[in-house]
């Protein structure tokens, strides 16, 4: 509670600051004589695997363009909004003093509690990535932020279980009963109605819970996995077990942590929007306005296959797919 | 040399300029035509690679309309991953896109979907004028940018740009629509100036509709390609750099004509003008457009192949040349022999002038050895007048004794046996007519005709008298010592290597004696150094009357001498040894009224078959001779193999070397050991002694008893002592400014000195010197003498202490009651501390005259106010009993062992060793 309350008192006094003073330092940035400077926010923190990809191909685009240097919001492990607010306010403290010439986001809470309210309209330039689905909530594009917007791969692979299952028609999704889940069960419904599909769904609390909904989704003639972040009581050898017991049905994910629990993975990857974000930081520092870039979404995909739940359910898949794939040997582990 | 007449050379003139143009005007028509042939085969390949291209372009383009045929094109991982692929290997493809056909009917909902699959700007607008977006009007059609590769933040904002918006792509749009085929147009997007065109392919629904006016209604978009023809640009400019290039393309029906795509101008070339251009046209029909490429080259002469222009010319000349050269050369042939007749006679008179005035003597001889000429000097030399010794046998004038003749050698010479000669080393001896004898040099040479056929010898002489003195005083003053007159080091060695090798060739037994004199520095420091001379000179001449006539005595450098004694056994070698020490001992040396006593020590070592080589001999005799002086001097010790004194001597120079190796490599370090005191009321204070270690190359701390002795004998100590006490003070200085020093200001830092620093007149100096740069307080210091050392050099041990003490500085007396003259001197030395002997110590608790001598030290140490310190304190009880005797300080393994610097240091912080 003491926390919350000086983090409240950060965010009044915070108030009264206003982001006028960022403008970009030169016509062209990071001149002055010295190095250009690039600022990653990062939601996450360091060894969370999708914000170290981000950092990864981010990295590798800049190359030598710039000085980058990393902030970590940490709001996966601290969730509470005052303290994402909080270190948002850190993060647009360090923006003051280090002055860099553009700032990259990465993830929704670096917009929502950065850029959105801190960075909107001012003459620093912003490149965001790794926002989920869509902008609008953010308001982007503003005259001064661009970037990638992060879609899951839900086309591409009912596109591919309409070539294996020419007539199936029936979905289940299975995911954690988390608000995240619901907005993710949402979209996933809207673009398997335009593939053809009708999308039923089980949102479970526990693992017994889980495995009740796996067990009636092969019913269906698909399975669509969700993320279990949000089942507090995973239990991998229970779940193993089912899957060895039960599977019967294809089954598909879009989540990269439940590729051991799915036939077929087709997961989006974060060194894409790296990869973009740092392209748009070096057109922008070479002068490039950022209303001339529109904000784009990813096109890449990693495929995963899990060989032995292909086994288990007798699911033949066609070379090309298997020729490009990341091959999971394992079942929930 | 005028050879022909003028109206020779105007003929032939004519004729060779006749035969070289008709060479040129040749060569000219036959390098044109090679020209013509070269530029014909390299256009055809440029051609023949265009002609490739467009055909991959073709495939491509159908392949990927299949591509978006089959799949749909809005969500393109396939299409995305065959153009991704297709644009790394085809490098004149620059971008493709998917155009979607969206009626106006669809369009919100496609911006809509759009929008939503994460293009939130996506709109389907067009350019104005001036190049900006706008949202596109109303039309029934629209053809999106849907997809674009490569993907990148600058060709991203294509995305949603309607292309049949332009008038010239609208045509083509239609055209490719319509006819199912690919169709050829202007390049679509807007900016850069390389040269381009593109490409559109129509994607139908289902299958192609077989009739033209079904096509528009079944269509679903359209792949575009746009193509860079830079590569190809590069590719001529690269490889064919002379060629200028132009592709034009004309598409059907266009009304503003056929349109350059791409232009390279064939650069300007000198002589131009001269040769004709040569052009060349390609036509390359397509469906509905004809690309022509245009070639023109301007060959210039820098083109033409030089050595097939010139091969023809050159080899006409050539010809030509030969012929004139051919009568040219018999022109010269006849005027030559004219000429060379006189030559010949003027050479001969040269000849005789230059022989009658060169400084050396030349007598010539025919092939019967009797003279036929000699030059003016030959006459002087031998006293023979050109017309008596003319005919006269060479060895009758030219006399040199029994020596070989000049004129056999000139035999010799003749025979082949020989190229020529010249007298030996020791040159040769002309006896002249009157009998004297001059020294001279003697060349031999034969003299042959043209033929090569000898015909006599010619001899050159040369009085080199003169030049032989020089030399023979050079090799003297080379080999002798100017002082002494006796051979020198050099010389000695030289010979010392002869009888070695004498020994080992016939098993001969030789010996080397090596003299020092013992005096002799008395003597220079007492008389100067011409006294010092004299002496040298008058022992010189005493050392050779003494030896035999065979031996060979030398001066090796400062007193030293060695003698050579050849064929002589080990037992006469001593007896001549003690036979020259005798000597010198009786030997006066009397110098301005003085007169000196000398004497000598000498080292004898045998020389035989078994001896290894001249360096260990003389080591073995210079150890002798140290042996010699150790013994009292005035001595003679016989060197053998099994000498204890020798190998010990030995060990000791070696543990010399390494010493020097550790000053050299810094490898000398300090420790220090604590001395506790014993409630003492003399000194209130702590005192720590610093010992000196030498670690070895592997690390290995060996102790002072293994180095010093040696250190000692080899005049090394008093280095030694420098660094000591230049280290300590820089450490104790360190220590005091650190603040590691917690005692209070009263800790004494002790060092040892030795003897022979105590009696170097330097030290005290230099001693003052190191405590003035370290800054060290004086007070704070204590040096440790041996009573013996100090008793030594008693003089010197004073001045230094008395100089010492006043600047606060401490002594203490080391190893005190191991000598034997110790109370006596005590009273006369400045000393603050007395160590008792530690051999007194560390038996007193079984020992009691041991006991007795350490009460006795302590008692007169105090009767002195001197304080006291027991040495090798190594058991509790021992430290009780010094206790109880009123010792002051103890020292030894039972209080501190001695320890690294830094160890030591950190023990204090800890309070272990305090």
């Amino acid at each position: 509670m003491r926390r919350s309350a000086a983090t409240r008192t950060l965010l009044i006094a915070a108030t009264f600051l206003t982001p006028q003073g960022w403008t970009r330092s030169a016509e062209t940035p990071g001149f002055e004589g010295r190095d250009a400077r690039c600022l990653l926010v990062s939601s996450y923190h360091p060894g969370n695997e999708w914000g170290d990809g981000i950092a990864g191909g981010l990295k590798e685009a800049l190359g030598n363009r710039c000085v980058l240097r990393t902030f970590y919001m940490d709001s996966k492990r601290n969730r509470e909004p005052e303290a994402i607010a909080g270190a948002a306010l850190q993060a647009r403290d360090l923006i003051d003093q280090w002055k860099p010439d553009i700032v990259i986001t990465s993830d929704d809470n670096a917009a929502r509690y950065l850029v959105m309210p801190w960075l909107r309209d001012v003459a620093l330039p912003v490149v965001f990535c790794g926002i989920n689905w869509t902008v609008e909530e953010y308001g982007f594009p503003y005259p001064n932020v661009t970037g990638m917007v992060e879609v899951a791969p839900v086309a591409p692979l009912l596109d591919l279980v309409r070539q294996l299952r020419p007539a199936a028609a029936a979905a289940m999704y299975i995911g954690a009963d988390t608000f995240t889940e619901g907005k993710n069960l949402e979209r996933t419904r809207e673009v398997a109605r335009e593939k053809g599909f009708e999308l039923n769904h089980a949102l479970v609390s526990t693992t017994a819970q889980w495995i009740e909904a796996y067990q009636r989704a092969q019913d269906f003639d698909v399975v669509m996995l969700g993320n279990r972040s949000g089942i507090d009581d995973w239990d991998t050898e229970a779940i193993r077990e089912a899957l060895l017991r039960d599977t019967r049905r294809i089954s598909v994910t879009n989540y990269r942590t439940m590729t051991p629990y799915a036939m077929i993975g087709y997961t989006k990857i974060p060194q894409e929007q790296g990869a973009w974000a740092g392209k748009l930081a070096v057109e922008i520092l070479d002068g490039g306005d950022p209303s001339d870039y529109p904000i784009v979404a990813n096109r890449q995909w990693d495929i995963w296959i899990n060989l032995r739940l292909l086994t288990v359910g007798h699911i033949h898949l066609p070379f090309r797919l298997i020729h490009k794939a990341k091959w999971v040997h394992k079942i929930g582990r | 040399m005028t050879v022909f007449t003028p109206g020779e050379r105007l003929v032939l003139g004519g004729l060779v300029a006749t035969a070289l143009v008709a060479a040129l005007a040749f060569s000219l028509v036959f390098e044109n035509h090679r020209l013509l042939e070269r530029f014909r085969a390299d256009t055809q390949r440029i051609a023949d690679r265009f002609s490739t291209q467009l055909d991959s372009e073709e495939a491509l383009l159908t392949a990927m309309s299949g591509l978006a045929h089959a799949g749909r094109p809005e969500l393109p991982q396939n299409f995305t991953l065959f153009t991704e692929d297709v644009l790394g290997k085809y490098p004149f493809i620059r971008s493709v896109r998917y155009l979607a056909k969206i009626l106006r009917s669809e369009r919100d909902a496609f911006e809509q979907t759009m929008r939503k699959s994460g293009y939130p700007q996506f709109r389907i607008s067009t350019l104005s004028a001036n190049g900006e977006r706008m949202p596109a009007g109303n039309r029934p059609v629209y053809y999106p940018v849907v997809i674009v590769e490569p993907m990148e933040p600058g060709t991203a904002r294509y995305l949603g740009l309607d292309a049949s918006s332009s008038d010239g792509m609208c045509g083509a749009i239609a055209l490719a629509v319509q006819s199912g085929e690919s169709v050829a147009a202007e390049a679509m997007d807007p900016g850069g100036d390389a040269p381009r065109y593109t490409l559109l392919k129509a994607v139908y629904k289902g299958r192609v509709p077989p009739e033209a006016g079904d096509r528009g209604t079944h269509s679903a978009g359209l792949v575009v390609m746009d193509i860079d023809m830079t590569y190809l640009h590069n590719v001529v400019e690269t490889l064919y750099p002379k060629i200028g290039v132009r592709l034009e393309m004309d598409v059907a029906g266009a009304s503003a004509g056929p349109v350059t795509v791409m232009e390279r101008k064939a650069p300007r070339r000198q002589a131009g003008a001269l040769l004709p251009v040569m052009q060349r046209t390609y036509a390359f029909p397509t469906h509905h457009a004809v690309f022509r490429l245009s070639f023109t080259e301007t060959p210039a002469l820098a083109d033409f192949n030089l050595v097939i222009v010139l091969l023809p010319i050159l080899s006409t000349a050539l010809l030509a040349g030969v012929v004139v050269f051919a009568l040219r050369e018999r022109r010269i042939v006849q005027i030559q022999e004219r000429r060379a007749r006189d030559t010949v006679f003027a050479e001969k008179e040269r000849a005789e002038v230059t022989l009658h005035s060169i400084g050396d003597a030349v007598v010539r001889t025919n092939m019967d050895g009797n003279i036929e000429y000699l030059n003016p000097t030959a006459e002087k030399l031998t006293g023979y007048g050109r017309a008596e010794a003319v005919g006269r046998p060479v060895a009758s004038v030219v006399n040199v004794g029994n020596k070989k003749s000049g004129f056999e050698t000139g035999v010799f010479l003749a025979a082949g046996a020989m190229d020529s000669m010249e007298a030996d080393g020791d040159g040769q001896k002309l006896v002249r007519r009157d009998g004297t004898i001059v020294s001279i040099d003697e060349s031999v040479a034969p003299v042959q005709d043209a033929n090569g056929d000898i015909i006599g010898i010619v001899f050159v002489l040369r009085d080199v008298g003169v030049e032989r003195q020089l030399t023979e005083k050079l090799r003297y003053q080379a080999s002798h010592d100017a002082l002494t007159g006796l051979i020198n080091r050099q010389e000695f060695e030289r010979l010392l290597e002869l009888a070695l090798e004498d020994a080992r060739r016939v098993n001969a037994s030789h010996a080397l004696l090596v003299m020092d004199l013992d005096q002799f520095k008395v003597v220079n420091d007492t008389s100067g150094h011409i006294a010092g001379d004299q002496l040298l000179k008058q022992l010189s001449s005493l050392l050779e009357h003494t030896v035999r006539n065979s031996d060979v005595v030398a001066r090796l450098g400062g007193d030293e001498f060695g003698v050579l004694l050849r064929d002589c056994s080990i037992e006469t070698a001593r007896r001549i040894a003690d036979k020259l020490r005798q000597e010198v001992g009786s030997f006066r040396f009397s110098w301005k009224e003085k007169i000196f006593d000398v004497s000598v020590s000498i080292g004898v070592v045998a020389m035989d078959a078994t001896t290894a080589n001249l360096t260990e001999l003389f080591s073995a005799a210079d150890s002798a001779c140290y042996i010699a002086k150790d013994m009292g001097r005035n001595a003679v010790h016989v060197s053998s193999p099994d000498d204890a004194a020798i190998t010990h001597r030995h060990k000791e120079m070696q543990w010399v070397q390494r010493l020097k190796m550790a000053l050299r490599e810094d490898r000398l370090v300090l420790y220090c050991q604590q001395i506790q005191n014993l409630d003492s009321s003399c000194y209130p204070g702590r005192i720590v002694e610093f010992l000196l270690r030498m670690k070895t190359t592997e690390g290995e701390i060996v102790s002072p008893m293994s180095f010093l002795p040696a250190a000692v004998r080899y005049n090394m100590i008093v280095e030694i002592d420098r660094w000591v006490a230049s280290h300590v003070m820089s450490t104790v200085a360190e220590i005091l400014s650190s603040g590691d020093d917690d005692a209070g200001g009263d800790r004494l830092y002790a060092m040892n000195l030795s003897g022979q620093f105590l009696g170097d007149p330097a030290s005290k100096s230099f001693l003052v010197s190191e405590i003035e740069r370290t800054g060290v307080d004086g007070s704070r210091l204590c040096f440790e003498v041996t009573e013996s050392s100090a008793i030594s050099n008693l003089a010197e041990a004073l001045e230094l202490m008395r100089a010492l003490k006043s600047l606060g500085c401490r002594f203490a007396l080391d190893d005190f009651g191991s000598g034997i003259s110790s109370f006596g001197y005590l009273k006369q030395l400045p000393v603050d501390f007395l160590k008792i002997d530690g051999e007194f110590v560390r038996d007193m608790l079984v020992d009691p005259i041991d006991r007795s001598m350490v009460e006795a030290i302590n008692k007169v140490g105090h009767s002195l106010e001197i304080c006291t310190i027991a040495e090798f304190v190594e058991d509790a009880e021992t430290l009780e009993m010094l206790g109880a005797m009123g010792v002051d300080f103890a020292q030894g393994y039972f209080i501190g062992l001695p320890a690294p610097v830094s160890e030591y240091l950190q023990a204090v912080d800890k309070g272990e060793s305090t």
